[in-house]
């Protein structure tokens, strides 16, 4: 595509390159790529200019602030203490991120999820959360939620 | 013309379409001798500007005559069109959700540069923001339809042992070429006889897309930087641990697990249908109007 024009491809974007090339007449332009016009009309949201990875430290490790929110949900509280405390499955299981997101119209046997939404509909502003708790394991204890 | 064929898996469709092209030059035949301007002595898309005062000069008229300009300005040229192939209705959100788009990799192994897509970090395993994703999606796939409608070469690359099969096949059956190998160092730019005049030296590809940018677990593609060196225009789907910045248009998402892949092969597959369906459509319809005026 080009023999002309500069290979350094941490100069500028593709785009920026071939524009000029055809400003200063180097490239005819019926001999544009064939992406040019299509990209003029559609550009994308940001221009694919090359950026360098972040530099390590000394150790080899990631200097760069860990800035990204963490996703928390109200629940969380219930889903922990069940989890750590009354549920059969082994405390892994806390790591398993698919396990909190897991679709409702699939079926799976995360007792969990079963218990938290049990908690949900209990939920009301004059008791507290602990209560709310105990009441929630009441209703559960005839059942086996393993099930 | 052999290199191409043994370096890329090309089903029967593209290795007879280059063959059948090979006499004349296939870039001047694609992008400007498009038939609908063979007739006319206009510029092939008028600049921006050109555009705008255009649209200008139509508002300030009659109501009925700006609705006509306005049809067949969308019937000659796709480029005036904001979504001419109808790509944006091919995925929703939900879709996205149920593919597990939105994981990335651990917090540990994030790239800087990938932290204006995620929507946080649950758990210690971050999470695309999925309006992104579908933003920066819809443009990649107008972009690859609109490639298509206009004939280009595309090379689907990946590199891996457990999705190679699949972009294969999906290259197959869309009539394009597929790189699921180790990459030969220096493949699209160690050419030693100008790509343009096509005597026996290789074909560059139009546009590539790359459904995974990494090469092994560590390193990224060495086709990135070719294609950036080269010029050659790349959709890329960039996963929360590599570097986007030289794809011209990143898609923000999931690149490992089966779901995803299946997801994504089946989108590109319909856009570069999409956008081969109106080409055909197109000229079938100016063939008949030629042989009526024949005719008369």
């Amino acid at each position: 595509m080009s023999t002309v024009g500069i290979r350094l491809h941490r100069s500028g974007s593709i785009y920026s390159r071939i524009r000029d090339l055809l400003k200063t007449d180097v490239i005819e332009r019926d001999n544009r790529p064939l992406w040019y016009d299509v990209y003029e009309a559609f550009p994308p949201i940001r221009e694919p200019v090359y950026v360098p990875d972040m530099k390590l430290d000394e150790f080899g490790l990631s200097i760069a602030k860990d800035d990204v929110r963490p996703i928390l949900y109200e629940e969380d509280w219930v889903r922990a203490t069940y989890s750590l405390h009354y549920s059969k499955v082994s405390h892994n299981n806390l790591k398993d991120v698919t396990s909190m997101f897991i679709d409702k119209k699939y079926p799976c046997v995360c007792s969990t999820l079963k218990f938290v939404e049990q908690y949900q509909e209990f939920k009301n502003k004059d008791s507290s959360k602990e209560e709310i708790f105990a009441k929630t394991l009441d209703y559960f204890g005839k059942i086996d939620l393993q099930k | 013309m052999k290199r191409i064929s043994t370096l890329c898996s090309c089903s029967a469709y593209a290795s007879a379409f280059i063959q059948s092209t090979n006499s004349f030059s296939l870039r001047t035949l694609t992008s400007h001798q498009m038939f609908y301007f063979k007739s006319s002595m206009k510029p092939l898309f008028p600049s921006s500007k050109t555009q705008q005062s255009f649209l200008r000069t139509v508002q300030s008229e009659p109501k009925i005559q700006v609705a006509t300009l306005q049809k067949n300005t969308e019937r000659e040229n796709p480029l005036l069109h904001s979504d001419f192939f109808g790509v944006k209705s091919l995925v929703t959100i939900e879709d996205l959700y149920k593919a597990r788009v939105h994981f990335g990799h651990t917090k540990g192994c994030r790239n800087e540069l990938m932290k204006p897509y995620l929507f946080g970090c649950r758990l210690g395993t971050d999470i695309f923001d999925l309006d992104v994703t579908l933003q920066h999606l819809h443009r990649a796939l107008n972009f690859l339809a609109h490639m298509a409608f206009r004939k280009a070469i595309i090379l689907f690359i990946m590199k891996s042992h457990q999705h190679g099969h699949a972009v294969e096949k999906l290259a197959q059956e869309c009539g394009e070429f597929a790189h699921t190998r180790a990459w030969g160092h220096g493949t699209f730019t160690n050419n030693k006889i100008n790509p343009r005049e096509l005597k026996g030296g290789i074909k560059l590809p139009d546009l590539c897309v790359f459904l995974s940018l990494q090469d092994t677990v560590q390193d990224r593609h060495l086709a990135i930087d070719e294609c950036a060196k080269v010029g050659i225009a790349t959709i890329g789907i960039c996963d929360s641990n590599v570097n986007p910045s030289i794809i011209t248009y990143p898609v923000p998402a999931n690149d490992d697990s089966l779901q995803s892949i299946e997801l994504f092969c089946s989108l590109f597959k319909k856009a570069v249908l999409l956008g081969k369906e109106k080409r055909l459509d197109i000229e079938n319809s100016s063939q008949s109007v030629k042989t009526a005026d024949s005719t008369e």
